[in-house]
């Protein structure tokens, strides 16, 4: 299938005066292929929030992206300057966010919200623009729509925002829609009904998604491809099945068995990971799972291992597989 | 939004009630007779002489009967007379509120004329020399009392000049120009400390709002930059600000008094002074709370101007 976009090295920095820099992506690389969608699963801090803020150059100002290349049908996005970029934004790639109450702007209506994208990006007047936003909210099952788009997103529930972030992340009908942890300040039966909703309307238009997640759960039911991402870096790569049938890094077996499986008759004992992640200004040259890894030589503590082609699509970094 | 002017306004009459009543009884715990106060120690009036003003004045009465006495006047706007001049409280307050309000103003303005494109500036210029410069000269300004401050300036203004301003009563209306003339300089002086605090308030709602997560959606949605600021950070940094330098008049019409003491303006402030000095009784209280009604207006500005901004003020409660 055809690649829509291939992210290739990506280093996204904090650089700080008179403290380490944050490596928080490192040599980050993955394909996205079209109708396609990716989970980025990792702990919280381990970079995979910021690995796909920084696709859309939204990383925060304090960061730095220091390298890489991510090539959108073509074009490097993080070298075309400021009035394409704005073009891309919304139209092409579409973002949700974590937190739908800190991602809607508190002053301003939902219908206004929504009906903003429509103007920026076809040029629509506001009645037109504003008739469009209604019939976002439709498509995305928002009950009493004509009073909901002259609310203002505080007098919205948890779910309601989230559901005016995805209307307002499809409007455009992008090609590509980045999902940052969409559920995960919303309840248990709400983000079921948001995942659904994001994920058969991508499927529905055939549009690729990036889910960022650390829910081990949604990945299995949603995701055709896992990275699972460690301390800055992709530390295994492969198709759903194969994760969760036949992990090959410790990593992602550790992670596998710290997570209920309702997949196992009689269930399956929980054993957590030992330790704490690395912090990201004080990596060494060696693997960052070392510390906390069973399979752990003095090869780990000195070389960073690549990521390699283990069987076929399936790619992981660890010199012990 | 209609509610919501409505339950502001309800609550203007309690609070002006308890505000009245505290300056009332604030004012009684003042020291002396004024009626010996006002002749001196050598009074030419017999005992019965001034038990008859006493009378005539309604100081012979009860404390409550004075006080409620006092709240239906105030309610029809009479405010008594001065024991010196003769001439009535409302006269000599309509005489002088222009000064002050004219001197308030032009600080307020000045304040803001010098702190919004200086804290924008500094927030825009984050952590680079601009920013440092500002960050500097705020502190700086901060820490300066504006009282000697003023009467550096005066003392300055005497060895360069020979004189500092004039301090004639220029009415406003008449003559706007000489009155800004003598105006400016204490004016100036009161809103330097503003300016600095002002200069960091603006700097850092400016850095905080630019950090919010609806910022990165209006981004995310390929808005340009322009609009981004315009439509999305402006607004929501507007809230902080206006609070802020509502709150600054307020501070502005206390710092007045003090200014024209010291420059000898003859505005409500040394009106207060005076009647303080002298325990002119009526022109205390009367003058005391023309300052407090302007504080209490402007509160109401301010949050009538915070509701119309910000929904989440204006749907409270609803």
């Amino acid at each position: 299938m055809e690649e829509i976009l291939q992210i290739a090295n990506l280093r996204t920095y904090f650089f700080r005066r008179f403290k380490p820099t944050i490596k928080a992506v490192d040599g980050v690389s993955y394909k996205v292929k079209k109708g396609e969608t990716i989970a980025l699963v990792g702990e919280s801090g381990c970079g995979k929030t910021i690995s796909a803020l920084s696709i859309l150059r939204l990383n925060p100002p304090t960061s730095t992206i220091v390298e890489g290349q991510v090539k959108w049908l073509g074009h490097d996005i993080l070298k075309v300057p400021d009035e394409e970029i704005c073009r891309i934004r919304g139209k092409d790639i579409a973002m949700i966010f974590q937190n739908p109450l800190s991602s809607l702007n508190p002053l301003m209506t939902i219908g206004r919200q929504i009906s903003e994208t429509f103007q920026t990006h076809h040029c629509l007047c506001g009645k037109d623009s504003w008739n469009e936003a209604k019939r976002m909210l439709n498509l995305v099952a928002v009950p009493d729509v004509e009073s909901k788009m002259t609310a203002y997103p505080f007098q919205l529930s948890g779910g309601m925002r989230q559901r005016v972030m995805v209307a307002m992340a499809l409007s455009c009908d992008p090609k590509l829609m980045i999902a940052d942890e969409p559920t995960t300040a919303l309840d248990v039966t709400t983000q079921a009904q948001i995942l659904s909703l994001i994920c058969t309307a991508n499927r529905e238009a055939g549009r690729a998604t990036i889910l960022v997640t650390h829910d081990l759960g949604i990945v299995a039911r949603y995701a055709d491809t896992v990275n699972i991402m460690y301390a800055g870096h992709i530390v295994e790569s492969a198709g759903c099945m194969d994760i969760y049938h036949t992990p090959l890094h410790p990593y992602t077996e550790a992670l596998l068995k710290s997570v209920p499986r309702i997949d196992k008759i009689g269930g399956n004992e929980l054993i957590p990971i030992p330790g704490y992640p690395p912090l990201l200004d004080r990596l060494g040259p060696g693997c960052p799972f070392e510390a906390r890894c069973t399979r752990r030589t003095t090869k780990c503590l000195k070389e960073m291992p690549p990521i390699e082609e283990v069987s076929e699509n399936h790619y992981a970094a660890c010199w012990h597989i | 939004m209609h509610h919501y002017i409505i339950k502001r306004l309800l609550w203007f009459f309690p609070v002006l009630l308890v505000t009245v009543t505290l300056l009332f009884f604030l004012i009684q715990v003042i020291p002396g007779d004024p009626i010996r106060a006002a002749f001196g120690d050598e009074s030419p009036l017999s005992e019965e002489q001034i038990a008859a003003l006493r009378v005539e004045l309604g100081l012979d009465k009860s404390i409550m009967a004075r006080y409620f006495d006092w709240l239906w006047d105030v309610m029809h706007l009479e405010l008594g007379i001065s024991f010196y001049t003769g001439s009535t409280v409302k006269e000599q307050i309509l005489a002088r509120t222009p000064v002050t309000v004219g001197l308030v103003t032009l600080s307020v303005f000045t304040m803001l004329i010098l702190s919004v494109p200086c804290g924008v500036v500094s927030g825009y210029y984050h952590d680079k020399w601009p920013d440092w410069v500002l960050r500097f000269i705020s502190i700086l300004l901060i820490s300066l009392p504006h009282f000697w401050i003023a009467v550096l300036a005066i003392i300055v203004m005497l060895t360069v000049r020979g004189y500092s301003i004039s301090i004639e009563y220029i009415n406003i209306f008449l003559n706007p120009i000489d009155a800004i003339k003598q105006l400016f300089l204490p004016a100036f002086i009161m809103a330097l400390r503003p300016f600095g605090v002002g200069t960091r308030m603006v700097r850092s709602a400016i850095l905080e709002i630019m950090e919010e997560d609806f910022i990165r959606t209006a981004r995310s949605k390929g808005l340009v930059e322009k609009i981004v600021t315009r439509r999305h950070a402006l607004p929501n940094a507007l809230v902080p600000v206006v609070t802020f330098y509502g709150l600054e008049t307020i501070i502005a019409i206390g710092a007045a008094v003090v200014m024209e003491g010291i420059f000898g303006i003859p505005g409500i402030g040394s009106l207060v002074v005076d009647a303080a000095r002298s325990r002119d009784l009526y022109v205390l209280q009367g003058s005391i709370l023309i300052l407090l009604l302007f504080a209490l207006f402007l509160n109401l500005i301010i949050d009538l101007l915070c509701a119309k901004l910000d929904p989440r003020i204006r749907y409270e409660n609803e």
